[in-house]
């Protein structure tokens, strides 16, 4: 009797802490149409910031939680939605999501950098009384605490949202924002604030939680999951349905803490899963039923207001590639035997990435698609190969077909509901399903720290010898990925990205080009990640840990998803990266997805755009002269100047 | 026998009912209007005859098949080639590739095991199939540019050269003339009767404009508040009392009343 209802306090203290977070999660994602996956992350790095403060430089705990949660986590969320969210309003919803996730795996990196891996421990908040409120049960006076902020902290932004003028002003730039503009709100302004809150919410989630759950980098940025559930439940609206969602999920997760049996690997691989399952559920009881009453109400919280179609850069000549191509290939194959030992592993850990990285352009770059769970086929390729390798005399290539084989069941099970869910919706469920995949991986090895070897084939035992075995794999899934891009294929998977509506028309039937694209993406994953499991050859679940999936994602945008090119160009991001940053090239890595989200070209792109704009300056007096003296204005002064001259 | 036949079909959002128990038909060769007020169901009425809009009851049937029950790429691909009121136009592709895709889309069935390891199929015939439609359409000279920076006028013409790369047996326009200056409204007119007359799909107009309808359609439905409450011919429908009140009285009297 006890043990229930100490589980029902614990549910009520950590889900009031969710449903809070969910509130500062749909209260950015409503007024900004940008949903932040980085919250959790912004939720963890504000405990770091916090125990910085109040544990290593003693100032007091009042203080301590007012800079934290009061101070540096709204201007930095005003100064992020200004800077970089803003303008990202109206982009499509990959870009959207691959700019937030660039900043989780950016604060992720910097908590690792200043703070170093291992996980951290902050005591109570206050001094521990418990307070008797049964014979048989008693609170503690820190979840007292947590408790009344948490719901102190819902009911005000309640009572600021309905009964303030910003309030209104929050409600009607949710609503319409062009016509909230034309009466006079200031929906910029709106916004900012709205980041402000959010990523105050976030901070003060992570203040109160960790003392709870101690301190790491991976299990308070899931925090947007189990936000996002509460919210889902509250239909993205509803205040207090948002604080019974909150409950809820915490009510799952304590429940499977406590009663699943610790002896059951799998069970307790479900635990971090649960408010991942509980959106699923819901989302695919909305799918069932479109039309019933559950579906119009999940409807409300799935609708995916702005549908801009991803974009796509201007198509280019595509003559003089094969060429090129060839050159780069000759020059890797050259700097095999001539590089240290070192560089010569960071080159090879970097190729059979880049065969990664071509299956995330087939993805997400060709069709459009987004995957925040690749890991979960990279990792089944790996685990295969080993399982096949371990014979002797089986026939690598042959493995390595199998490896892929062996992902593509994984990929469809992903892909059957992509083919109704799209952008936000599509990337959560691949998160989810990374997340449980991870766990799976993790359970069903056992041994977790021992890992699986994975031989190397008998003709390619030498590091060097398998250099070269890993650059014929990296470019036989680039040439794959390249003979789709220039292929009809291609051609229809490009149309079906920029209108689904038109290419339906057209009898294009978007269930199978999905479903195709993902089969093929989780196929080349699978291989790449047998190439790589192999490279390594011993591989552990954890080498597959659903942030590696963020992590590949931002290489491959900064290398740019565009293009084929550019996953070749993510490959080379990835070796300078861990050559020359180390652990510490996440931050990178993320900054860069972050900024160059909306780049599908990556930093080449960007650096092109760049180089353009300075010699469309340096034209500038030569046009403004002559757009002085001729009557007939180039274009390009317009553009330039963008001003009456 | 009709090419298109729709019969009782009903079309519904939640508690309100757009299209009541309407049935229209269009036979081959033939040109047919639409035309209604605003909010008189027109459009729902043509998503649901191409199958993006699931009707309620009532049955839309194809040279006497049943197609009810199939998506709208189904619908495609047995003959119904359709546009868009708001431009869905392959927006980042060339006007050439626009039309290839759907050429392609049509005539190529899945090889996407081909494509990935570079065996070329044969799209010559796409390929010529849009190089002809553009130059009937007069866009040869833009086939190079990309979709999305054109003008409404010539997106509306792409969209509709587009349609007809899937060789379709009836073409659905929705609104074709949204957002055309007068020259252009004419220039589209004088196309699609050249269309239909070189033996090419029949067509189905839904239409704001009375005069551009007048001009092309042998016959004209008339639909308000969901329900077909006229059918004839260009001058029938004008005479129509009913028709007057409902619609065209109300154009006119907004006509005049909107100052110059």
């Amino acid at each position: 009797m006890s043990q229930l209802s100490s589980l029902l306090l614990l549910t009520l203290v950590v889900g009031s802490v969710y449903a809070m977070a969910a509130t500062g999660l749909v209260l950015t994602y409503r007024t900004s149409r940008v949903f932040n996956f980085a919250h959790g992350a912004v939720g963890m790095f504000s405990a770091y910031v916090f125990r910085q403060f109040w544990v290593v430089w003693h100032i007091p705990l009042p203080v301590a939680v007012f800079l934290v949660v009061g101070v540096v986590a709204p201007a930095a969320g005003v100064v992020m939605e200004r800077l970089l969210f803003r303008p990202l309003r109206s982009a499509a919803t990959v870009v959207k999501v691959v700019a937030t996730v660039g900043l989780l795996v950016a604060l992720q990196g910097l908590v690792t950098l200043i703070w170093g891996k291992a996980g951290m421990f902050i005591p109570p908040l206050v001094a521990v009384r418990s307070f008797r409120v049964t014979s048989n049960l008693a609170i503690g006076s820190d979840q007292l605490l947590i408790l009344a902020v948490a719901v102190g902290t819902i009911l005000g932004l309640g009572l600021l949202l309905s009964r303030t003028r910003f309030g209104l002003e929050i409600r009607s730039v949710v609503d319409r924002p062009d016509l909230a503009e034309l009466s006079g709100v200031r929906s910029g302004r709106v916004s900012a604030v709205a980041w402000g809150i959010g990523f105050a919410t976030a901070a003060l989630a992570g203040v109160l939680l960790s003392p709870m759950i101690g301190l790491d980098s991976y299990t308070l940025t899931l925090l947007v999951i189990q936000g996002y559930a509460a919210a889902i439940i509250g239909r993205l609206v509803s205040l207090p349905m948002t604080f019974v969602g909150g409950l809820l999920v915490a009510l799952l997760e304590q429940s499977a803490t406590l009663y699943l049996p610790p002896a059951c690997g799998p069970c307790r691989a479900i635990r971090p899963s649960i408010p991942f399952l509980l959106i699923f559920v819901v989302l695919a009881l909305a799918a069932a039923m479109p039309k019933g009453r559950l579906g119009a109400w999940v409807a409300i919280a799935t609708r995916d207001e702005t549908a801009a179609p991803p974009p796509r850069p201007r198509q280019r000549e595509r003559r003089r590639v094969a060429p090129v191509a060839l050159v780069a290939f000759g020059l890797v194959a050259l700097m095999g035997p001539l590089v240290s030992a070192r560089w010569l592993l960071s080159l090879e850990g970097a190729l059979a990435l880049t065969g990664v990285f071509a299956s995330i352009s087939v993805l997400t770059g060709l069709s459009g698609q987004i995957s925040l769970g690749h890991t979960a086929f990279v990792g089944t390729g790996a685990f295969v190969m080993g399982a096949l390798a371990g014979h002797p005399g089986f026939p690598f290539p042959l493995a390595l077909v199998l490896a892929g084989l062996a992902a593509v069941p994984v990929g469809l099970l992903v892909a059957l509901p992509a083919i109704r869910l799209q952008g936000l919706f599509l990337a959560l469920l691949t998160f989810g399903f990374g997340l449980v995949a991870t766990s799976l991986f993790g359970s069903s090895l056992g041994h977790a720290t021992s890992g699986v070897t994975v031989a190397r084939p008998s003709f390619a035992s030498s590091d060097l010898s398998y250099f070269y075995v890993l650059l014929v794999i990296a470019a036989l899934l680039l040439l794959v990925a390249s003979n789709l891009e220039r292929s009809p294929s291609g051609r229809i998977l490009a149309s079906i990205r920029d209108s689904e509506k038109a290419a339906r028309s057209i009898g294009l039937n978007l269930a199978r080009y999905k479903l195709a694209a993902f089969t093929l993406s989780a196929f080349m994953a699978g291989i790449a990640g047998a190439a790589l499991g192999a490279f390594q050859t011993v591989v552990t679940y954890n080498d597959f840990n659903i942030f590696y999936s963020l992590i590949w994602l931002s290489v491959a945008v900064i290398g740019g998803v565009g293009s084929v090119w550019g996953a070749a160009i993510a490959g080379l991001v990835w070796l300078a990266g861990s050559v020359g940053a180390g652990s510490s090239g996440q931050i990178f890595f993320g900054l860069g997805a972050l900024l160059l989200a909306r780049n599908q070209q990556g930093a080449l792109g960007a650096l092109r755009d760049a180089l353009g704009f300075f010699s469309r300056l340096s034209e500038l007096p030569r046009v403004a002269v002559r757009g002085f003296s001729a009557r007939e204005a180039p274009e390009i002064s317009g553009e330039v100047t963008g001003g009456p001259p | 026998m009709a090419l298109l036949e729709v019969r009782d079909v009903t079309v519904r959002y939640g508690g309100l009912v757009a299209v009541n128990a309407v049935s229209v038909q269009v036979h081959s060769g033939e040109i047919v209007g639409l035309i209604g007020p605003n909010g008189a169901g027109k459009t729902s009425l043509f998503e649901a005859i191409c199958g993006f809009v699931v009707p309620e009851s009532g049955r839309v049937e194809l040279d006497g098949t049943d197609i009810s029950a199939w998506p709208a790429h189904r619908r495609s691909r047995a003959g119904l080639g359709r546009t868009f009121q708001r431009l869905e136009l392959f927006g980042h592709m060339t006007v050439l590739d626009n039309l290839v895709v759907a050429a392609e889309a049509k005539l190529l069935e899945s090889g996407l095991a081909a494509d990935v390891v570079g065996i070329h199929r044969a799209d010559k015939e796409a390929l010529a199939l849009a190089e002809d439609l553009l130059d009937r359409l007069g866009l040869s000279r833009l086939g190079g540019r990309l979709a999305g920076e054109l003008p409404a006028g010539l997106g509306r013409l792409v969209e509709i050269g587009r349609a007809l790369c899937t060789r379709p047996r009836l073409l659905l326009l929705d609104e074709p003339t949204a957002g055309l200056d007068e020259t252009e409204t004419k220039d589209l007119a004088r196309m699609l009767r050249k269309v239909v007359d070189s033996r090419g799909p029949a067509i189905l107009l839904v239409e704001h404009d009375v005069a551009f309808v007048s001009e092309l359609a042998g016959r004209v439905y008339v639909m308000e508040f969901g329900a077909l409450i006229a059918e004839g011919t260009p001058d029938e429908i004008r005479r129509d009392p009913k028709v007057i009140e409902a619609y065209l009285g109300v154009e006119e009297t907004r006509k005049h009343a909107t100052p110059a």
